[in-house]
């Protein structure tokens, strides 16, 4: 039973350890969102959804090197997501957890669609912005230059 | 001739009827030994007719025990098939009855396993699919809402510009009409390109919906997938098993 905690242990550690590497070594996926969507906070929160998604993914990735510890990694890995808000009601995640870590693994691709959407509708909208900037400032120069 | 020879001649003369009577009186007696002769030879053949008639019907005798005993043994040889065959029969029955056995019990344990499945993914899949629209329709009503900001921003400059047109030139109608063209058209590309613009990101947010319907939908197909990935791999094998998850998500 105490390796087995241990084993579970570790598997949060090492997971801990790649979320403070990432904030450590200014991870591009962290980072650069920071910057880009500072006056977009839905693309910004997308972002940041998506990159803890993967990370309470990663836990599912270091549980392969480790066996025998699958039921007490599933109710730890349940009460775990609880944190982050993701539902599942059923406390048997037991024999569904690959299923789990693809339906996590779906939900980052989906979020990054979104992202991808989010995105090039912002460029867009920048672009309409500065064409009607432009013609409001052609314009104005226009009026001014004129003699009534 | 000599004396003896004379006295030879003379003996024969003599012995002679002697010889025929004797021979006479031979006569029955050898009759009586022809008889015994004839009878003893009778006998004979009838004794050796008798043996070749035992020997025959021993010979037949024989041949109809070694039949019978052929016969017996075919019938035997065949009873012990059938009854081999039979037991083999039984034997597979038993064999078959105890695969179906073990196949329903796996049936069971499969659909068990389907049941708190899909309990888990209808929890999940449902609640992620929510989750997401919400989040792509709250991305929709953000950009909107900017859209909509410059379009309201675009109305009232061209509100300002066209006081300033009147006020410029208060008696200059033709001035004042092409400057107003100028700040109508102005108006008219920004809403009607942000109308566009919106029109097609909410496009794309169908698509997206789409996708993530889709989901739910191919969810059984998705559980059974990763249920037959589950039977097939060994217990400690999940590496392979999460490694083959984008296959198996389907949609």
């Amino acid at each position: 039973m105490n390796s087995k905690l241990v084993d579970l242990l570790s598997i949060f550690k090492q997971s801990r350890e790649k979320l403070s590497q990432d904030f450590l070594s200014e991870s591009l996926e962290i980072f650069e969102p920071m910057f880009k969507y500072e006056n977009d906070n839905d693309l910004m929160s997308l972002s940041m959804e998506k990159y803890f998604t993967g990370y309470i993914n990663y836990h599912f990735e270091v549980f392969l090197e480790y066996s025998n510890i699958d039921i007490e990694f599933s109710k730890a890995m349940l009460s775990f997501v609880k944190t982050f808000n993701i539902n599942v009601s059923d406390s048997n995640l037991n024999n569904g957890k690959e299923l789990f870590y693809s339906i996590l693994k779906q939900k980052e691709s989906f979020l990054q669609e979104m992202i991808t959407v989010g995105n090039i509708d912002s460029d867009k909208f920048n672009k309409l912005s500065y064409l009607y900037q432009k013609d409001k400032t052609l314009f104005d120069r226009e009026l001014n230059s004129l003699k009534g | 001739m000599g004396f003896f020879d004379t006295l030879k001649s003379l003996g024969s003369i003599v012995t002679k009827p002697i010889e025929l009577l004797t021979d006479w009186g031979r006569e029955p007696l050898k009759g009586r030994e022809h008889s015994r002769n004839m009878e003893k030879e009778t006998n004979n053949i009838n004794t050796n007719a008798k043996i070749e008639r035992d020997k025959l019907e021993l010979e037949s005798k024989l041949r109809i025990q070694e039949q019978e005993s052929e016969t017996n043994l075919a019938i035997r040889k065949e009873t012990e098939v059938h009854r081999v065959i039979s037991e083999i029969d039984e034997l597979q029955k038993d064999k078959d009855f105890q695969r179906m056995k073990l196949v329903s019990e796996s049936i069971m344990k499969y659909q068990e396993e389907l049941t708190k499945l899909n309990v888990n993914a209808i929890n999940a899949i449902g609640h992620m699919q929510l989750e997401l629209r919400e989040k792509a329709q709250d991305l929709v009503y953000s950009k909107t809402v900017r859209y909509k900001e410059l379009q309201d921003k675009a109305i009232k400059e061209a509100g300002e510009d066209l006081e300033k047109i009147l006020l410029k030139f208060p008696d200059n109608e033709r001035m004042q009409d092409i400057m107003i063209k100028a700040v109508d058209k102005r108006l008219s590309n920004v809403i009607d390109t942000a109308q566009n613009f919106l029109l097609e990101l909410n496009e794309d947010i169908k698509l997206l919906n789409k996708s993530i319907n889709s989901l739910a939908e191919g969810g059984q197909k998705f559980i059974e997938k990763h249920l037959d990935n589950f039977h097939q791999l060994p217990n400690n094998s999940n590496h392979k098993q999460i490694e083959n998850k984008d296959d198996i998500i389907d949609v």
